[in-house]
């Protein structure tokens, strides 16, 4: 008898909790850790940019036009002699910058949404769920130019995120928000019904309380390995949008380059005589999403073991 | 074979075999010999019957005569059939012209088609499809004459034009005086009907009347002298529209107040249904992809033929116009063989064109203009618009927009060498950089409006002209410590806003336009580029510098403008034209009035098909392209 009670304490004993070893776990993950390493790497860059530049990214005639990579301009320049090396730095801040807020705003989104309809249920749900197919239905590039053309000129200039930053952002988001949503959506239903939310809802809990406390808390790492497998996404969205003019401000000052716009305009007329001017920019931006994506794949892989090596 | 030929001209588009050739090149000789051995020879023979003659011959004699006949019939023969080996060698030349597409492309749709109301993305329509008076070849400085057969100054104020006799509209209408004096005539009623949103005012503005004399003569009272209005009639607002279509299929756009005071319904011809037209090719495509023109079968002779016109129609069976927004879309498509011009090579990108055999890069006169147009509204007071002109680094521009080389640019073209009198160093007195002095003046200067940010706003299309507008932003926020932004929309939209004039000031401080690399010139100071400055022109509907402007300097500043603007077109002595132009200019200059020139580039390359032959290149950039019918594509 005392075996047996030994033996089911034993079965459903709660594992004391293990810290975080990221030795262990880069052990466990290289490619992840690799990953990380390189958004790191990304992320250090883009901050230091200031310090790292040789010349100041928008200036014209820093060098001769389209001199290949040399001591002065390592990246080499472009048509107009600006220098690819700081532009390249800098674009970088964008990337992370659209990438981040876009991905913050479309997970957080599309995961509130979920939870407030999905536990509503009934009609609320339905009409959700018919909205999202909607914006699901659109194809994101139309999306963004509708927007673009409707809403763009009418944004605010919000502090750190210029008009046309923030248009990025809204255009960026709505199309990640659905799919965030139905992803979510799937985990609410399947957490409304679980014991101890039912445990909670027979004490008395509110709804919001047990939205908070029962439900959100269990959605926390879905919605972490969502985000990292968006923001490569992000970032190509906004080299996309950069690609077709539809970016950041693409003209004076306080333009901000972007690899998109970088990889568009002017350079892509020169690309067979000078290949610097797509190489890197490409690479780095090659290199920013392969960071992401085998980044994201191991963080699921640590967050959701069920999930290990079937995709 | 076609459907729509007929016998004749299957006939003469049937191969002419050797053996064919031969024979009848042998029955001609045969023929010349009997008729020269019938005839005798002409040197001795005094006498009035040579049958006579050999009819008393003795055998020896007639053994002679055979002889020499003979000879002559082997010497005619051999004449004939060389005569007759160069004629068809000729027409060989001639048949292996013809045929063919043209193939072009351009960045946008039309937003319309009447030539006396639009004017971008759509010239290949227009000339092709309708008849304009004749062309001009300002290199030549040559007429040649298509829908008029000439035209003369009876007076300094009347000028008299005669129709080509039988032409006819595509839909079988004829072409006749009323037809071109309504063409000519609308022009100014469309102008008022539509408020002033297009420019082909200058044009017709020193016109009292044009009225039809007889059937095919069109008679023109003015109420000034002009020098140019000659070449002004070979631009395309001067095709001939059929009236019939205008009628039928016309689109309201206003009304037209007469001088009794009798309003007119005044419509435009926006999409040239079949039948607007009598030019060599009919409209067969127009939608989002491009246009094609195809031949019009019973396109009217040229007898004679001008210089750059056919006698029996241009060479090429039709053009097709593709619409490639993107400049390197359309340089990879060139590259690829389906295009055969590509406009605007940057110098920097020649090497590309190296080993390429089945294309030919050709350098032209830069001739044209980046031009920044100030909005009148905003900038009425003169030291804003100064201190705009003192806050652009002239010399920074060339470094980084033209590395192989600028130059200043006056407010004429220097093509028009003739009246062009001011040189480099004249220009570096006005189009000097000084941010020190730009601050004062911009401080100093007077807003009705307050700009507290400048707005660059450009077309998209040309990577060339954001570069342009980049650098403008830099400099003058630099300069002048303001804020600064481009904005660039597709052209029709530019042009839309360009001129929208609902407001009294525009949405936009800046207008970029051009981008300084090539460009030509109709040879009329006008059109390069005093145009831009007229407050009849582009001053009135793009710049918000006209006369009626509220803001005094510059309704002011207009009138004294325009008087001198009309007594230099007025002028018909070079030199004295020449003398008033300089004075216009200097005006202009010292007032910093309505837009400046930025530095163009020295170097211009375009880019042509090695199959594209004889189309003109000195004169390829001024619209003069689109009517050389002896344009002809050499296939391999």
């Amino acid at each position: 008898m005392a075996q047996e009670q030994s033996a089911l304490e034993l079965e459903y004993a709660i594992p004391p909790r293990q810290r975080f070893n990221p030795l262990k776990w880069a052990r466990r993950e290289p490619f992840g850790a690799f990953g990380f390493s390189l958004i790191v790497f990304i992320v250090f860059m883009s901050a230091a940019a200031p310090v790292l530049r040789t010349a100041p990214p928008n200036e014209f005639a820093v060098g001769p036009p389209l001199a290949g990579p040399n001591t002065e301009n390592w990246f080499g320049t472009t048509a107009r002699g600006k220098d690819v090396w700081s532009r390249v730095l800098f674009a970088g801040r964008i990337s992370l910058k659209i990438g981040v807020a876009t991905v913050l705003l479309g997970t957080l989104g599309g995961t509130l949404i979920a939870l407030l309809s999905a536990y509503a249920g009934g009609a609320v749900d339905f009409a959700v769920g018919r909205v999202a197919d909607m914006f699901i239905a659109i194809p994101g590039l139309l999306l963004a130019l509708v927007l673009h053309s409707s809403i763009s000129a009418d944004l605010p200039d919000l502090p750190g995120l210029q008009r046309e930053e923030l248009y990025l952002v809204v255009a960026i988001s709505l199309f990640f928000m659905p799919g965030t949503y139905r992803i979510m959506r799937g985990i609410v239903l399947e957490l409304r019904e679980s014991t101890y939310v039912e445990a909670a809802q027979v004490i008395g809990s509110s709804s919001f309380r047990i939205m908070w406390r029962h439900i959100a808390p269990n959605m926390f790492g879905l919605m972490i390995v969502i985000t990292s497998i968006s923001l490569p996404a992000a970032i190509l969205a906004e080299a996309s949008l950069s690609f077709l003019g539809l970016g950041v401000p693409i003209g004076g000052l306080d333009a901000v380059p972007s690899w998109g716009a970088d990889l568009s305009g002017s350079s892509r007329r020169f690309f067979s005589v000078a290949p610097w001017l797509a190489v890197f920019p490409g690479l780095a931006l090659a290199i920013t999403v392969f960071g992401f994506n085998i980044f994201g794949d191991s963080l699921r892989d640590t967050l959701d073991p069920r999930l290990r090596g079937r995709i | 074979m076609r459907d729509n030929e007929n016998y004749w001209q299957r006939l003469r588009r049937r191969p002419v075999s050797r053996r064919s050739f031969l024979v009848g090149s042998s029955v001609a000789a045969a023929g010349s010999a009997a008729i020269l051995a019938g005839c005798g020879d002409d040197d001795d023979d005094d006498e009035p019957a040579a049958a006579t003659q050999a009819a008393a011959a003795t055998e020896a004699a007639a053994t002679e005569a055979a002889a020499a006949a003979t000879e002559a019939a082997t010497e005619a023969a051999a004449a004939a059939t060389a005569a007759a080996t160069e004629a068809a060698a000729a027409a060989a030349d001639d048949s292996h012209k013809r045929g063919g597409t043209l193939k072009m492309w351009k960045t946008e749709e039309d937003a319309g088609l009447d030539p006396g109301v639009f004017h971008v993305a759509n010239t290949e329509v227009l000339y092709s499809t309708l008849t304009q008076p004749y062309t001009y070849q300002p290199t030549k400085n040559l007429f040649a004459m298509d829908g008029m057969v000439g035209f003369e100054q009876v007076d300094p104020t009347t000028f008299v034009w005669s129709i080509r006799p039988g032409m006819k509209f595509h839909n079988g209408d004829a072409v006749d005086s009323e037809a071109v004096a309504f063409s000519f005539g609308r022009l100014e009623k469309l102008y008022r009907a539509l408020d002033g949103t297009h420019t082909t005012r200058t044009g017709f503005v020193f016109v009292d009347s044009f009225e039809p004399s007889d059937e095919l003569t069109v008679t023109e009272h003015w109420n000034r002298p002009n020098a140019d209005a000659p070449v002004y009639r070979a631009r395309h607002y001067y095709s001939f529209i059929n009236p019939r279509m205008v009628d039928e299929h016309g689109k309201f756009e206003g009304s037209y107040e007469h001088p009794d005071g009798t309003i007119e319904d005044i419509y435009s011809i926006q999409t040239l249904p079949p039948g607007s037209g009598s030019g060599p090719y009919t409209l067969t495509k127009r939608d989002t992809t491009g246009t094609r023109v195809e031949r019009w079968p019973d396109y009217h002779k040229h007898s004679p033929a001008d210089d750059g016109f056919v006698e029996d129609g241009p060479y090429i069976d039709a053009w097709e116009t593709r619409i490639i927004p993107d400049n390197v879309a359309a340089k990879a498509a060139f590259l690829a063989g389906d295009l055969d011009v590509y406009a605007g090579v940057d110098p920097l990108e020649l090497p590309e064109f190296d080993g390429q055999d089945h294309v030919k890069i050709v350098e032209l006169p830069a001739g044209g203009f980046a031009g920044q147009g100030m909005d009148g509204g905003k900038f009425h007071d003169k030291r804003s618009r100064q201190a705009l002109q003192k806050a652009f680094d002239y010399e920074g521009f060339i470094a980084a927009i033209r590395p192989l080389g600028g130059a200043y640019a006056a407010p004429i073209s220097d093509l028009l060498s003739a009246y062009q009198k001011l040189g480099q160093e004249d220009l570096k007195q006005w189009l000097r950089y000084d941010p020190q002095e730009a601050r004062q003046l911009w401080a100093a200067a007077d807003f009705e409006v307050p700009v507290d940010k400048i707005k660059v706003f450009q077309s998209t299309g040309d990577p060339l002209m954001h570069e342009i507008s980049d650098f403008m932003a830099q400099t003058l926020a630099k300069a002048l410590d303001i804020e600064t932004e481009v904005e660039a929309v597709d052209v029709n939209t530019w042009a839309a806003r360009a001129v929208n004039r609902d407001e009294p000031v525009k949405d936009w401080e800046i207008l970029s336009y051009g981008t300084g690399t090539s460009g030509g010139t109709t040879g009329v100071p006008n059109d390069t580029h005093l145009i831009h400055y007229d407050p009849r022109a582009y001053g009135f509907n793009a710049f918000n510098h006209y006369a009626e402007s509220s803001r005094k300097e510059i309704a002011e500043g207009s009138v004294t403008i325009s008087e001198m603007l009309n007594a230099q077109e007025a002028e018909t002595d070079v030199e004295a034209r020449a003398e008033l132009l300089t004075e216009v200019q200097r005006w202009i200059l010292d007032n910093h009035w309505c837009n400046w020139k930025l530095p163009n580039s020295t170097v211009s390359y375009y880019g042509f098909s090695s199959r594209l032959q004889d189309q003109g290149i000195a004169d390829w950039l001024n619209f003069y392209d689109r009517r050389r019918e002896s344009m002809w594509l050499q296939e391999s």
